[in-house]
């Protein structure tokens, strides 16, 4: 089968862009692939990734720090696997939202994690997936370039492709990885099999007669395109492989967890191994779903995510008398929250550590913002935007690696070191080996640059 | 070189044999050199019989008589000494004199900051938007972009920088001259060429004393350029000379052609030098941009290259749009495509007319009809159809922004009502416009008011405004000069002017007396425009000015958005960026469209009726090797994929899961039965409900009817105003008052309730309170002036002026229980008119709300009264908000008032957003963009159309339209319904075989309904 040029069905639109070319960098590119691991809802980093043992008893965590496989570097007992995995890992617990108010919300902080750039600017900023789609496109031709696994998040419409061609929209896969009958839903084939598939299409090309005269048509070239590559990744069984979860051995399977989190992980390490460019993984657990082959339901877990305002340290659901925007979640150490996740994690580290992928592959965890060292009335902690952690593993980043650090109560930072959202997007763009300096125009011409109020984090590098 | 001139004049004569030259004309007609810096960019014109210009500035022979007074440097004329002589140009046998005068070459012409050094920081590209006048400058260097701002600049560069920028004791070492230069590393690269004439001016300034703005030196105010009407550059003539000349307020002109700006609207069509020498390269049309300060013109370029083996084949024009469209293509040498098939012609004007594919049935009795003016008929009969009117509502409410979740209430569907019904009967445009741009009142009962419902800003407001009946994009100048067009921050303040009064305080849309509108960067207080800032309501003379058959932000507008509908591009594209550097594609076609627009009465119809009866939207989409390059011109019909809602609707029909027309009545009787069915179910709970409300009431402390309000009464002064009793002020009781009473929003703590009016009068507002005990209230006031109240007919409060003073402001009354009657009267003296009234204690405890009925005040104060006493419209009222508590009886409601037409997508007034739609581009209404409606194909589209959920679903049912017919017929039913045409024997014959050979023949049918939908003659307009 022939390789297509992504950046050839992009450019359909680009001729609309007015002038751009992507340079050639300037330092060689340590990654081929990014994964993002996007735990949305602001997870709580004084849980996790920065333990602070003597902050005020009433406020502390009752997670206690543990050594990790590195000397010196200790995380929460919540992250117990992944510690193991430490050597890979560089956490950043400096990290911050230099403008307070603006970000400090879930759609607006997720949009901001998407595009790497504060939003209610000037003009509305497409994802960094759809750019690098764009710039870059792909080297799996029977996948699109850019998919969100599943793309079900709380503030996952808060996805944008901005000014660029729709063509880079990011590809959301949907549904629950846990449930044994899950596929993509345009991409299995509806109500019918392969062979009846190949009927239709035989009959379609057989009556096809295109537009006579009109064959040069722009849109009705590229729409053609499309549908050749779209028919054939329904039928392509590479496309299916790299959607089927049911090709990695059991074993493989099990050591995620067999639940949504640890199979949407790992999903995300599949569709990297298949060449796409920039995947991003953004799960949370269903109320009603699957745990290693048996149906479960999380009672009262009606919404998943990290955003802990109540009773963040339930043995169950979050859902207290008088409480308010923290319902519906479970506590944070329980098996569908922090539970999975490291399992699913500390898993991915070593998979992706096995297979090699993670020599070119930049694997980011990330949410929104943290959570305040000070628990609220409601057990619970809220929203934190003044520093919170992030880790980052391959293509490079150094691992055994702590950056930054902050006060004993977790909440302000103390080193000289801070680091931004914005810096977190120059730093994949450097780590791609895409030149910033030179923008791409808005059709209406103005000059836009990609993370522009960032550079990239040196110690990353 | 001479030779090549030599070539050049050999070649012009041999043109010039084709159309000779009838004269020659230089520009500028007289020389003034003031300075012994001045000079003169000549341009020398040859006009040919048949009106075509052509530059000869560089073919032409140029003498000066006298040498001592002034001397040429190629084309340019520069001053030598001061005196006076004639420059004699010739060209073949045709001469013309210009004279020159030369003075003070021996006084000092120092280099001006303002019109000199930051033209020339323009024209390097230092204050760009990507670089240094980017908001924050870059490397800590910041310029305002394009030296819009003299004093900032003057600040950065002269004192800023720790004055290494200029260093004017050795002007080679200023940064200002080495970073660009390259002498030291300079991120924006080499900007500067040593010994150009860029690089001379800037070190010259320095050398001079880098001086900045100087006080009362000459203002600029314009700049001319020529040639300033579009030209034709015609192989192998491809070139012109630009002269631009700057206008100071002390009148004088300086040539500025080396110093202005130059840009491209097009490059591959025509590119321009750096001395505003425009190269014409491939065929099209261009703008070329000259800026100098604040100044932007465009002149036009068209260029014709060779075409050889082209001519021109004279085709049907049925009208004025043809002619006007074929003088271009004749120009530009682009081949005009045949017309196209009937049940090309059939298909296309359905869809872009009603949406809708047309009717199999339609097809059958058209393509056999043999009279010859059938499609002028289709035509009318289409414009005059509902259909029609839903369609083009549709896009106009994307504009407009019409979404239940903002126009809630019901809202939503009102406005789109009123918009469809102005569109069916045709309503003249301007009179939309203007009715929609100053509509005020309650957006529950006015609809067009619904428009600033949904825009909750001045900013959202004077943007979409803009952009929709202006079609510019003015957002550029919320925060600087707009970069590409004359409009200033300024302008966008001053619209914004116009609306910032609007209070939109609970759907009710009112104009504040205070709002005005400041610069934010000056702080000066903006007049609104197209009117002075005293007047009542600014709004009007804006919609006056906008709607004006001369203003050319209005008429050219429309026209070219509904040209744009109907031909898949605007003559002007995008529609809603109209700006001189953005030309029309044909400036004389559009003119003519928008002049006939305007003085024929703003007729939408009959655009859309002139331009379907034309041979050029008739046109094949077939192009040939001399038009298939052309996108702009309209030589050929554009093959354009079918919009979101058109595909749904589209495939529902061929899929037979849309009703058909006919089968609405059948849905509609449906309907209307279960409405009523559920009406009698919520009604026989009516008094049930009544009674359950009532005891609730009773147990509450007190509770508030609703508040009625009675005006306006003018009075010769406040006195009267406030002394006269203009009703029966002592006896008064609700049930026997005979006065026209409107319903407010229902009382509210402190809130401030704003009268309309500005006069001297007064205004009477009543309320009444139910009370379980008889309990001492205490009132709180405040007005702009005076207050008179009553309690069950005795007066309590009498303050003619409220003051500062907190014992003014006071009042207390005993209410009794049950029923009491509270009667406001408030004066105006003149001026602002508003009053708020807060009930602050209640038997003798502070209260924080008055509130504590949780049903609407005017239902409250209805259950409050006895059943017998109450009269049929209070127990309609009753009857109806009971009912309006159901949500399936609303939503049946709803349904109905919408003409059961949900199910077509192209024909309900707001978006459904299903996944299928939004795929395809759909517009979610938060933008007043075009754009906002995505075109382009994607992915995602073909995985839809292959193998998406909603196709899937339609198909299921699909056989059952087609299962009962034999093969044949069912082929022959399937392709008209798919493409408006009969199938050829050979796709019957496919057709009829795969059916033949398949196990299951409903599956096959499936099948072959699958396939004719993912053809690209379905999906696309061709």
């Amino acid at each position: 089968m022939q390789r297509r040029n992504f950046i050839g069905l992009g450019a359909v639109g680009l001729s609309s862009l007015g002038n751009w070319s992507w340079a050639a960098p300037r330092r060689k590119a340590a990654a081929k692939n990014v994964l993002v691991i996007f735990e949305q809802g602001g997870m709580s980093h004084i849980d996790t990734w920065d333990p602070k043992p003597d902050a005020p008893v009433e406020h502390r965590s009752p997670f206690k720090p543990i050594s990790s496989n590195v000397p010196g570097i200790q995380v929460t007992d919540l992250l117990k696997k992944t510690a193991q995995h430490m050597d890979k890992l560089s956490v950043i617990r400096c990290m911050t939202q230099p403008v307070p108010g603006v970000a400090n919300s879930h759609p607006m902080g997720a949009q901001y994690i998407y595009s790497g750039e504060t939003p209610g600017g000037a003009v509305e900023m497409p994802d960094m997936s759809s750019v690098i789609a764009m710039l870059m496109g792909s080297d799996a031709d029977h996948l699109p370039s850019n998919i969100m696994v599943p793309g079900t998040n709380e503030a996952a419409f808060m996805t944008r492709v901005g000014f660029i061609p729709p063509s880079h929209k990011v590809f959301k896969t949907g549904g629950n990885l846990a449930d044994p009958k899950w596929s993509v839903p345009n991409l299995g084939l509806q109500g019918i099999d392969e062979r009846r598939f190949k009927n239709r299409r035989d009959l379609l090309s057989s009556l096809d007669v295109g537009l006579t005269g009109a064959a040069k048509a722009k849109d009705a070239g590229a729409m053609r395109a499309f549908m050749e590559q779209a028919a054939d990744m329904l039928t392509n069984p590479n496309t299916r492989k790299a959607f089927n979860l049911e090709t990695e051995p059991v074993k493989i399977r099990e050591r995620y967890g067999m639940g949504h989190r640890g199979q949407s992980y790992l999903m995300g390490r599949k569709l990297i191994q298949s060449g796409v460019r920039f995947v991003t993984v953004d799960c949370r657990e269903p109320i009603n779903t699957w745990r290693d082959g048996k149906r479960v339901k999380f009672d009262g877990g009606s919404n998943m995510n990290w955003d802990h305002h109540d009773d963040i340290y339930s043995e169950s659901h979050t859902n207290i008398k008088g409480g308010g925007a923290g319902a519906g979640r479970y506590g944070i150490h329980t098996w569908p929250m922090m539970g999975s996740l490291d399992q699913a994690l500390s898993a991915l580290i070593d998979d992706l550590h096995q297979r090699g992928l993670l020599e070119e592959t930049l694997l980011c965890i990330v949410t929104e913002f943290g959570r305040t060292p000070k628990i609220n009335e409601r057990k619970g902690r809220d929203h934190w935007t003044h520093a919170f952690s992030f880790a980052f593993a391959g293509a490079g980043v150094p691992g055994g690696q702590v950056v930054g650090s902050t006060d004993k109560d977790g909440g302000y930072i103390t080193s000289s070191q801070a680091y931004t959202i914005d810096d977190y997007a120059a730093t994949i763009y450097e780590k791609l080996g895409i030149n910033r300096e030179k923008p791409v125009h808005t059709p209406d011409g103005r000059p836009i640059y990609f993370a522009k109020n960032g550079s990239p984090i040196p110690e990353l590098f | 070189m001479r030779q090549l001139l030599a070539l050049l004049i050999t070649l012009f004569c041999s043109t010039v044999m084709a159309s000779k030259l009838e004269r020659i004309e230089v520009f500028p007609t007289e020389l003034n050199l003031a300075s012994k810096r001045s000079k003169a960019q000549l341009v020398i014109t040859g006009w040919l019989e048949n009106g075509e210009a052509r530059d000869l500035t560089r073919l032409a022979k140029i003498v000066i008589a006298d040498k001592k007074v002034a001397d040429l440097n190629r084309s340019i004329v520069i001053p030598i000494g001061d005196g006076e002589t004639d420059i004699l140009i010739r060209v073949g046998e045709h001469s013309v004199k210009l004279p020159v005068r030369v003075s003070r070459q021996s006084a000092t012409d120092p280099i001006r900051f303002t019109t000199e050094t930051l033209a020339t920081l323009t024209k390097q590209g230092c204050n760009a938007g990507s670089c240094h006048g980017s908001p924050h400058g870059k490397a800590g260097f910041s310029l305002s972009l394009f030296g819009f701002d003299a004093a900032h600049d003057e600040l950065s560069l002269i004192r800023g920088g720790l004055n290494r920028r200029v260093n004017v004791l050795a002007p080679d070492e200023s940064l200002m001259l080495k970073k660009p230069l390259l002498k030291v590393p300079h991120v924006g690269g080499k900007k500067l060429v040593q010994n150009d004439s860029a690089y001379h001016l800037l070190r010259q300034w320095i050398f001079e004393g880098a001086r900045g703005v100087i006080k009362n030196e000459p203002k600029f105010v314009k700049i001319v350029v020529y040639p300033k009407q579009e030209r034709v550059l015609r192989a192998p003539h491809l070139h012109q000379q630009l002269s631009v000349q700057a206008y100071f307020d002390n009148d004088t002109v300086r040539d500025v052609t080396d110093l202005a700006t130059y840009q491209t609207s097009k490059r591959q069509v025509a590119t321009v030098e750096s001395n505003g020498l425009v190269l014409g390269r491939e065929r099209g049309s261009a703008a070329i941009m000259v800026r100098y300060l604040e100044s932007l013109e465009s002149v036009y370029f068209t260029v014709v290259p060779e075409s050889e083996g082209f001519a021109w084949l004279p085709p049907q024009e049925n009208n004025g749009i043809d002619r006007l469209v074929n003088d271009r293509l004749k120009l530009l040498q682009i081949e005009p495509a045949l017309t196209c098939s009937d049940s090309v012609f059939l298909r296309r004007v359905h869809l872009d007319l009603t949406g809708l594919l047309p009717p199999t049935v339609l097809v059958r009795a058209f393509l056999s009809n043999d009279s010859c003016n059938k499609r002028t008929k289709l035509i009318n009969d289409l414009l005059n159809s509902r259909e029609f009117a839903r369609f083009q509502a549709l896009q106009m409410a994307d504009l407009l922004r019409i979404t239940p979740e903002v126009l809630t209430d019901g809202r939503a569907a009102f406005f789109a009502k009123w918009i469809e019904e102005a569109i069916h009967t045709n309503q003249p445009f301007d009179k939309i416009t203007r009715q929609i741009l100053t509509a005020s009142g309650d957006s529950k009962e006015v609809a067009p008011a619904n428009y600033y419902a949904s825009l909750n800003k001045t900013e959202n407001t004077v943007e979409s405004t803009v952009q929709i009946f202006m079609g510019a994009r003015i957002q550029c100048a919320k925060c600087h000069n707009h970069p590409f067009e004359n409009w200033t921050q300024d302008d966008y303040y001053r619209i914004g002017a116009v609306f910032n009064r609007i209070n939109r305080d609970k759907g009710m849309i009112l104009m504040n007396d205070s709002g005005e509108m400041t610069h934010p960067r000056t702080g000066k207080v903006m007049d609104p425009w197209g009117g002075k800032a005293d007047s009542a309501d600014p709004r009007l003379k804006f919609a006056e000015w906008l709607t004006a058959a001369d203003n050319p932000w209005f008429a050219r507008v429309m026209v070219n958005r509904i040209w744009s509908r109907l031909m898949g591009r605007g003559i002007v594209e995008p529609v809603d960026d109209f700006r001189s550097s953005n030309p029309p594609s044909n400036v004389p076609l559009l003119n003519e469209l928008a002049n006939s627009f305007a003085t024929n009465g703003f007729n939408c119809k009959q655009v859309y009726r002139e331009i379907c009866n034309s041979q050029v939207y008739q046109r094949t989409t077939q192009a040939t090797e001399f038009n298939a390059e052309d996108n702009e011109n309209f030589s050929h019909a554009r093959v354009r994929l079918l919009t979101a809602e058109q595909l749904q609707d589209a495939i529902g029909y061929v899929t037979g899961s849309v009703q058909p027309a006919g089968e609405m009545f059948r849905v509609k009787a449906e309907l209307e039965s279960k409405e009523r069915e559920r009406t009698v179910k919520i009604d026989t709970n009516q008094s049930t409900w009544e009674e359950s409300q009532t005891k609730r009431l009773s147990k509450l402390d007190f509770h508030l009817g609703g508040q009625w309000s009675l005006g306006f009464y003018k009075a010769k002064d406040q006195k009267e105003a406030h002394e006269k009793a203009f009703i029966e002020e002592t006896a008064f009781n609700m049930d026997l008052a005979k006065q026209d009473w409107q319903l407010q929003p229902d009382w509210e703590q402190s809130r401030k309730v704003n009268f309309p009016e500005n006069e001297i009068g007064a205004r009477y507002i009543y309320q009444t309170i139910t009370s379980r005990v008889n309990a001492k209230v205490k009132f709180h006031f405040v007005a702009d002036d005076g207050v008179r109240a009553w309690h069950n007919g005795r007066l309590f409060y009498d303050q003619i002026q409220i003051l500062e003073d907190p014992k003014t402001q006071y009042a207390e009354t005993e209410l009794s229980s049950g029923l009491n009657y509270i009667l406001f009267k408030v004066n105006n003296k003149g001026g602002a008119f508003h009053l708020t009234v807060s009930i602050v204690e209640f038997d003798g405890k502070a209260l924080e709300s008055a509130s504590n009925s949780t049903l609407p005040g005017h239902i409250t104060g209805i259950l409050a009264k006895p059943v017998q006493k109450r009269s049929t419209d209070q127990q309609n009222a009753l009857r109806n908000y009971h009912q309006s508590l159901d949500d399936e009886l609303v939503e049946l409601r709803h349904e109905l008032a919408l003409d059961v037409r949900l199910q077509y997508a192209t024909q309900r007034p707001w978006h459904e957003q299903t996944d299928f739609l939004k795929a395809f581009g759909q517009p979610k209404r938060t933008s007043p963009c075009a754009c906002e409606r995505s075109s382009e194909p994607t992915l995602e589209q073909a995985l839809q159309l292959l193998n998406g959920r909603q196709v899937y679903d339609k198909l299921t049912d699909s056989n059952k339209q087609y299962a009962s017919l034999t093969d044949h017929t069912l082929v022959e039913a399937l392709y008209l319904a798919a493409f408006s045409r009969y199938p050829s024997d050979l796709e019957t014959g496919k057709a009829r075989e795969y059916i033949e050979h398949s196990e299951n023949r409903d599956d096959a049918i499936r099948d072959l309904v699958w396939a004719l939908i993912n053809t690209q003659e379905f999906m696309f307009q061709h």
